[in-house]
């Protein structure tokens, strides 16, 4: 016999009568005393206020000019020349059609369409990917392989900016989980929550230590 | 009680460990820190934590309920998906499958993040004597492999370890020049790994949760490396206890906030990544192949026991080792296998043995600290005390049953008793006589006792 | 006159006279009858927690039979051990599970009184007044704080004894690391938990240590003569009784 039918059948005799227990049910309400009210100003300060207290850094401005000029001014104080991006309808009027991103654009390697390699995203400097939300509640980014340039250029390259409008926030975690259940083109989500980090030294807290050091959220919120 | 070689090494482990003020300190300084902010989280975010445990314990006992159902219904999805879903009996079952893989593959290097099922199957002394070079990219794991050392605790491997030591661990290891920087000890391991993700043939990960509804992983850490590790090797394994269903993939909205609350004090770790399977035809990069190895190795031990089955539920927070005072004493070497704490001892005999184990039960003054602080609720110092009941019926000590025996037949008459006593008297005026300094050591038994008191006084 | 069935645990009858002295004269103080009845030894702990039932059985049946005796049978039961406490309203039930005796064992539990819980039923934490000028560290037993789930009362014990601050070592109950045999077993384990506790006394400032379980106490004082640490270890009721004069 295999060692599933081994395990399963063993499981099952232990078991014996199945015990009709129904799943509990709740909702994120019930639980946490920290879900943001649903309007825009509430979710943008809750989010900026929690990643910020984790070390991100998140620039909230009304326009795709000033999201540029941002991009373009963070960039020169780090020395940021070598950087990488995805394809997104939000990236791409943002570096295509800003002059002010044209000196980073003209240098950026797009990582869905040219098949790059491992050692061209390990050489950038800085990465810029969207997100398909943004969690108020934590202060959280979520993205997948298939919406943000795969899973490597969020996390290799030593600063990840997430460029984002102010209507993809959301106040928890459900809505997100909810949608991506239906969807079968992806194979990887990830939930990011500050830059990398470690305790693992005497519970000394260090930020960078295989993932991006510094995660920057460019928050374009029209009105 | 059990066999004499583990539980001799324990015994003797712990009178150094116990002994040493040093270690004892820093220890304790450590998981000080930690108890600071878990309180705080626990405060800020969670309208009532005893609800939000008590409805996660709930859960997870419906899972074990539903566990043959579940695991079906995670791997028909998970095949779905594009996982080879493989199911491991025991250490040798799961071995023999991994040199399939590592055949089929012809993996030469591998790259680890931080796996409890993985030191369950001493799988990096399995890879290293099949010369596969192995290498940890957690750093707490790399900075005790690097040592030479096992894990010390479930959730900060080198807890143990101060600056200066790991300083030289790399300098003996990695040739680095010496510091006491933490941000530069950081930086040194993030450089000896940096091409390892991409030259390493196969990526081996755990899984904190194995998602029924959705057949995927979760995995959830802070650094970094296990997103490198199964983004950028062309295979993926995860190797995950049979146990660490959850129904829905809408349940990481209560159980990632629990687990990094407990784990470590914080509302979410950076990173939480849902694995679903190798890359899709829409995605630019990731692995070929995934496998998802689900291991018994005893689980189902545990899960045919009433009095030990919710143990099970176990998210491995490593809160209960946190609390524990026998842990804080002795640290997690002392007890040779990879649970260690309250859990390990409660589990541990199950999947290993009792007659070899079953003295990690009864190292522990059944305070209580661990049931308090588990996020799933399950009653581990009760779980101690039933597990000491199954030892004494099939790996007894002989000397500790008949002193029981005997001292249950002397409280049973007062009149014992009270002889008793008054020989215990007569024999420490003895032994101060003869033997001072020991007398001193013991309880001076009283001049006389409550009982002869009240029968003067008692009216 | 009220009734009280005092219940000396073992290491109070032969060790800690003194202490069942002291809680025997505050019950009078407060006009209670009390009676001793020296059959009951020993709750059957010991040999409950080292996992021996039937040895914990033989001895707790001494106990149900004794109280369950028409003489004993309608009177409350107080004793100065949250952990005997527990043994008996907690465990009993464990340990009887399936007996004779189980239907009166289980009574038990709803009889016993832990000294705190048994002087709040009674209204007479407001009588507890009196002067005793010292920083006192309050070491809660294990048991006490979760299987009784006496985690803050203790506190109100001393509210009207004027002049003693009341420390807590810890935010969260600390083992002393007595555990009944374990102590025997895992000495090393045993005494570096004992250490831990007292620093953390120490370091609140405690110029005083006091437990609502004489194990607890046992365990600390020999530690503390170990370690050359002189502050005084001894049960509440010996410090009420003294503050309020009736020792």
């Amino acid at each position: 016999m295999e060692s599933r039918e081994i395990i399963l059948d063993r499981l099952r005799a232990l078991r014996g009568d199945k015990v009709s227990r129904e799943k509990p049910s709740y909702t994120p309400e019930a639980i946490f005393s920290d879900i943001p009210a649903l309007n825009r100003d509430a979710l943008i300060e809750q989010f900026s206020r929690k990643l910020t207290a984790l070390k991100g850094e998140v620039y909230t401005v009304p326009s795709y000019k000033l999201a540029a000029e941002k991009i373009a001014a963070l960039a020169k104080e780090s020395n940021i020349t070598q950087c990488g991006r995805q394809r997104a309808p939000v990236l791409d009027k943002l570096f295509e059609t800003h002059s002010e991103l044209a000196g980073l654009e003209s240098n950026i390697r797009i990582v869905d369409q040219e098949g790059i390699s491992h050692a061209e995203v390990e050489s950038m400097q800085c990465a810029f990917s969207v997100a398909d939300s943004l969690i108020a509640r934590t202060g959280s980014i979520v993205l997948r392989a298939t919406t943000a340039g795969g899973r490597r250029l969020s996390v290799l390259p030593p600063v990840h900016c997430v460029v984002a409008t102010s209507d993809q926030l959301v106040p928890c975690l459900s809505p997100w989980l909810s949608n991506i259940h239906a969807d079968p083109s992806w194979s990887y989500g990830t939930i990011i929550t500050g830059p990398s980090r470690t305790a693992d030294i005497e519970r000394i807290l260090v930020l960078g230590a295989h993932g991006p050091k510094r995660l920057f959220v460019v928050l374009i919120d029209e009105r | 009680m059990s066999n004499a070689s583990e539980h001799s090494q324990f015994i003797a482990s712990s009178e150094v460990r116990a002994a040493d003020e040093v270690h004892r300190k820093r220890l304790l300084k450590v998981i000080a820190s930690y108890d600071s902010v878990v309180v705080n989280q626990k405060a800020s975010q969670f309208r009532d934590w005893q609800e939000a445990r008590t409805l996660a314990g709930e859960i997870k006992r419906y899972v074990l309920d539903n566990l043959p159902e579940l695991l079906e219904q995670f791997e028909q999805n998970a095949l779905k998906n594009g996982i080879r879903v493989l199911w491991a009996r025991d250490v040798a079952d799961a071995h023999r499958q991994i040199e399939q893989i590592i055949a089929q593959h012809q993996v030469k290097k591998v790259v680890k993040s931080k796996s409890m099922t993985s030191e369950e199957l001493e799988l990096n002394e399995f890879l290293e004597h099949r010369h596969i070079e192995t290498l940890e990219s957690d750093l707490g794991e790399l900075i005790v492999q690097l040592a030479g050392e096992k894990p010390y605790h479930i959730v900060t491997p080198a807890m143990h370890k101060s600056k200066e030591e790991i300083s030289e661990i790399f300098q003996k290891t990695l040739g680095c020049e010496p510091t006491n920087d933490a941000e530069e000890l950081t930086d040194i391991a993030r450089r000896h790994l940096r091409d390892v993700y991409i030259t390493a043939d196969l990526g081996i990960s755990g899984a904190n949760f194995l998602l029924a509804d959705e057949g995927a992983i979760l995995i959830l850490e802070n650094e970094g490396n296990a997103r490198l590790s199964t983004a950028c090797p062309k295979v993926h394994l995860s190797i995950a206890g049979i146990e660490k269903l959850l129904p829905s993939v809408k349940d990481l909205e209560l159980f990632l906030p629990l687990l990094s609350t407990s784990g470590t004090g914080q509302q979410m770790t950076a990173y939480n990544s849902i694995i679903r399977g190798p890359k899709t035809g829409a995605e630019v990069d990731g692995p070929e192949v995934m496998y998802l190895m689900l291991l018994d190795n005893g689980r189902s031990n545990i899960y045919g026991k009433d009095e030990v089955r919710d143990a099970l539920s176990c998210i491995r927070c490593g809160a209960c080792l946190n609390a524990c005072p026998v842990y804080k004493t002795v640290g997690g070497h002392t007890y040779n296998t990879p649970y260690s704490g309250p859990i390990g001892a409660v589990i541990t005999p199950h999947l290993k043995g009792m007659r070899d184990w079953g003295h990690l039960a009864f190292a522990s003054s059944l305070c209580g600290a661990c049931t308090d602080v588990c996020p799933v609720k399950i009653p581990l110092a009760h779980m101690l005390l039933t597990n000491r009941q199954e030892a004494n019926e099939t790996a007894p000590s002989w000397f500790w049953q008949s002193a029981l025996k005997g001292w249950a037949l002397t409280m049973r008459s007062r009149v014992v008793v009270d002889l008793g006593g008054r020989m215990a008297r007569f024999g420490h005026s003895i032994l101060s006589a003869v033997a001072p300094k020991l007398a001193r050591k013991l309880p001076k038994p009283a001049a006389r006792s409550f009982s002869s008191w009240w029968r003067q006084n008692g009216e | 006159m009220r009734k009280v069935i005092f219940f000396a645990p073992c290491l109070v009858d032969q060790l800690y006279p003194e202490m069942g002295v002291s809680l025997v004269k505050l019950l009078r103080h407060f006009g209670f009858e009390v009676s001793f009845d020296s059959a009951m030894t020993c709750c059957g702990q010991p040999a409950f927690n080292a996992g021996q039932v039937s040895e914990a059985r033989s001895v707790a049946r001494t106990v149900v039979n004794t109280l369950c005796a028409s003489k004993n049978a309608n009177s409350d039961v107080v004793l100065p051990s949250g952990s005997c406490t527990a043994m008996i309203r907690r465990f009993y039930p464990e340990v009887f599970h399936g007996d004779r005796d189980e239907k009166a064992a289980c009574e038990l539990g709803s009889r016993v009184f832990e000294l705190s819980e048994f002087l709040t039923k009674h209204g007479l934490l407001g009588e507890l007044k009196g002067k005793y000028e010292k920083k006192v560290a309050f070491h809660n037993s294990c048991h006490s704080a979760r299987e009784l789930e006496l985690r803050t009362e203790y506190r109100e014990l001393f509210k009207g004894i004027e002049g003693l601050e009341l420390i807590d070592p810890s935010p969260e109950p600390v083992c002393c690391g007595f555990g009944g045999l374990f102590c025997q077993k895992f000495q090393g384990i045993s005494q570096g938990m004992a250490k831990t506790r007292l620093e953390m006394c120490r370091d609140a400032g405690a110029h005083e240590i006091v437990s609502n379980d004489p194990g607890c106490i046992m365990h600390l004082r020999v530690m503390a003569k170990d370690q050359g640490i002189t502050t005084p270890i001894r049960h509440t009721v010996e410090l009420l009784a003294d503050a309020m004069g009736v020792s």
